[in-house]
């Protein structure tokens, strides 16, 4: 059974009960009041009665000439004189007097007590007052009974009356609640209708935050609670796409190595090679391997970012300036290249080791992108609450799609030469990572054939 | 046999196919980007293009519309059905994916060739073998052969230079269902160097197998 429904049959039975009953407790008390009132006024109107008849008779007796036909004329005029909802009942020891032919009935006292009330049954119609009227000759005895039929009418009709009126209430009640039920209960349907629809995988479905009442705080912050768990949701997905997609890229790059591993070893097994040629493969076998070897020192090294703590020390640049002059001699000489350094800051707040492996790695590809005779220059720059790290080449430049696509992993603007020199393609994509970890910003201006100014801004202090 | 172009930018994979296809009996020319690919199409024409598809500045799929006539087989590390599809789509007549065995890519190449009809007489020793009308004749006269020692010669022919196991000689010149043991192929190659006069040409490779040297 549903809430609404279980708070709506309540609520009717209980307002159905508590009326009846509370209206039924509130009329027996004033029917028995109205009773009891009638009983008082029976035995007063039986005194008044009596002392009148008691006169009478005495007058009666003294004249002496008393017959049951006087005795009825004398109570017939007493009766007849008040309502006609009175009857008056007279009778001596032996037999009953007025009203004419009567008898004594058998249930009655034939010889009752001086006013004695008489209620009979519970469903009263009738007060009856009885006592001895007169002690002379003969007892006499009378009984007054007085019908209370205009009362019962009035309770009657008062009862049907109520109980239309009540009937009346009660459906008016069950009309209004149930409306006034379905209404409250309209912004729970609809929040179990975004939860269900949510629990679909629709995370895009929103409770209604109409009103101030509980349920519109619940909608509010079921909807703060979907938010966050929309947000995450995304999160996740995109991380794990980007994830698949270095997982993809890292399969292509292990593709290509093992082809030429598998082929040549299967050309040496299989074809009728010299040894001359026999050497020339075993060469390509042996740079292919080597190619392998520097991707997963590669591999471990991104893996080594992303595990570590990230120490951040102040790091003296120019220390850095020589280890790096020292560490790209041999390149420099190799490719016919310069090497400058333009910094006006002394020192800055870093991971050393990470930022010597981020300008190694610039700097390579600088060096890489140049012809023979270039020039690559790199420097520090205070530019107020940030470090500006630049390293500009006067190489061939990249186009726009090549630089929006550089800091892929795997990517390379020049495959080709880019295999041959033995890298991986996975140097910025390191770059990108450090400086993400340094909470930086990297940024890449290019122009085909004129060169390329790589910018890192580095926050000036961290907060540890 | 035949005029193949390879357009493929990792030299060690493009070295290596040439090096195998020669061995067959092809003749190679290999470049190592679309554009230059695109250069040499416009002076030259080829039996055959195998087709890179991660290529510097066009890229395969590029370069596949801007061919027409020359059959072309890709050759790429993208293996997933999305591309296998658009390569198809595009026209390709095969696609290959990387890694992949040398053996594998003579054959289909072979199947292509077929395919583009092409009518072949190999010489081998003073035997002269018509490949579409398989049959065999030495100085003018014709030499029987059983049909299962006919496959078996194409097989070698095909693969030429090639080291060939038992056993891939069984599944190339028998099929894969075939549940014969390799002794049969032992067998058929003593038959055949006897009715052909080739016991010098089918070479024996210890623990591997057999040779056509040509």
């Amino acid at each position: 059974m549903k809430l609404w429904q279980k708070v709506y049959l309540t609520t009717i039975v209980l307002f159905v009960l508590l009326l009846n009953v509370g209206m039924y407790v509130v009329f027996e008390l004033t029917y028995q009041k109205d009773i009891s009132v009638e009983q008082k006024q029976a035995e007063a109107q039986y005194n008044i009665l009596t002392n009148g008849l008691v006169r009478s008779l005495d007058s009666l007796y003294q004249q002496g000439d008393v017959t049951d036909g006087k005795l009825q004329k004398v109570v017939g005029s007493y009766e007849s004189y008040y309502d006609e909802s009175i009857n008056l009942i007279l009778w001596s020891e032996d037999k009953c007097i007025y009203p004419k032919n009567c008898s004594i009935a058998r249930d009655w006292n034939p010889e009752p007590e001086n006013n004695q009330l008489i209620i009979e049954g519970k469903d009263i119609k009738t007060v009856t007052v009885q006592g001895i009227l007169y002690e002379g000759e003969d007892t006499l005895y009378l009984r007054y009974e007085k019908e209370l039929t205009e009362l019962a009418e009035v309770w009657d009709k008062l009862q049907t009356k109520y109980l239309i009126i009540s009937l009346a209430f009660s459906l008016v009640l069950a009309v209004f609640l149930f409306v006034v039920l379905r209404k409250t209960m309209k912004p729970i349907d609809e929040l179990t209708q975004v939860v269900d629809s949510m629990a679909d995988g629709n995370l895009n479905s929103r409770a209604s935050e109409q009103g101030k009442d509980e349920i519109a705080i619940l909608g509010k912050h079921f909807n703060q609670m979907a938010d966050k768990i929309q947000e995450n949701i995304e999160l996740i997905q995109r991380e794990s796409a980007v994830k698949q997609e270095f997982v993809d890229n890292f399969a292509h790059e292990l593709k290509s190595p093992l082809t030429s591993i598998y082929g040549f070893a299967e050309y040496i097994q299989k074809a009728n090679v010299s040894e001359e040629e026999k050497m020339q493969c075993m060469g390509f076998i042996m740079d292919e391997s080597n190619r392998l070897l520097q991707l997963s020192y590669t591999l471990l090294d991104m893996a080594k970012i992303r595990n570590d703590d990230i120490h951040i020390e102040e790091v003296n640049l120019a220390v850095l300036e020589k280890s790096i002059k020292k560490r790209m001699k041999e390149l420099c000489k190799e490719r016919k290249i310069t090497l400058n350094c333009k910094r006006n800051v002394q020192s800055m707040y870093a991971n050393e080791v990470l930022l010597h492996s981020l300008l190694c790695n610039l700097i390579q590809n600088a060096i890489y992108a140049c012809n023979a005779g270039g020039t690559v220059t790199w420097g520090v720059e205070d530019a107020g609450e940030t470090l500006r790290i630049y390293v500009e080449d006067n190489g061939c430049g990249m186009t726009k799609e090549q630089v929006s696509r550089v800091k892929e992993p795997f990517y390379r603007v020049d495959k080709a030469r880019s295999r041959e020199e033995g890298r991986t393609g996975l140097g910025l994509a390191i770059c990108s990572q450090i400086v993400e970890y340094h909470n930086g910003q990297m940024d890449i201006q290019s122009v085909v054939d004129k060169g390329t100014k790589i910018i890192v801004v580095f926050p000036k202090k961290f907060t540890v | 046999m035949a005029n193949i172009l390879v357009v493929e930018d990792d030299r060690h994979i493009s070295e290596l196919v040439k090096r195998n296809l020669t061995l067959v009996g092809h003749t190679c020319t290999c470049v190592y980007d679309g554009l230059s690919g695109l250069d040499i199409l416009e002076k030259q024409s080829f039996d055959l293009i195998l087709l890179d598809v991660m290529l510097p500045g066009v890229s395969g799929f590029e370069f596949i519309t801007k061919v027409s006539g020359t059959p072309i087989i890709f050759v790429t590390a993208k293996g997933n059905l999305e591309d296998r599809l658009q390569g198809l789509s595009l026209g390709a007549e095969d696609y290959i994916v990387k890694p992949f065995e040398m053996l594998e890519l003579i054959a289909r190449i072979n199947v292509v060739l077929r395919r583009s009809e092409r009518d072949e007489v190999i010489h081998i020793g003073d035997v002269q073998v018509d490949l579409k009308k398989r049959v065999v004749t030495r100085d003018g006269e014709e030499i029987v052969l059983t049909p299962q020692e006919f496959s078996l010669l194409e097989v070698l022919i095909l693969n030429k230079n090639i080291a060939l196991s038992r056993d891939k000689l069984l599944e190339l010149a028998w099929g894969y269902d075939y549940m014969g043991d390799t002794k049969t192929v032992d067998v058929h190659i003593q038959k055949l160097r006897k009715k052909l006069g080739l016991e010098n040409e089918i070479r024996t490779i210890t623990k591997l197998g057999y040779r056509l040297e040509v």
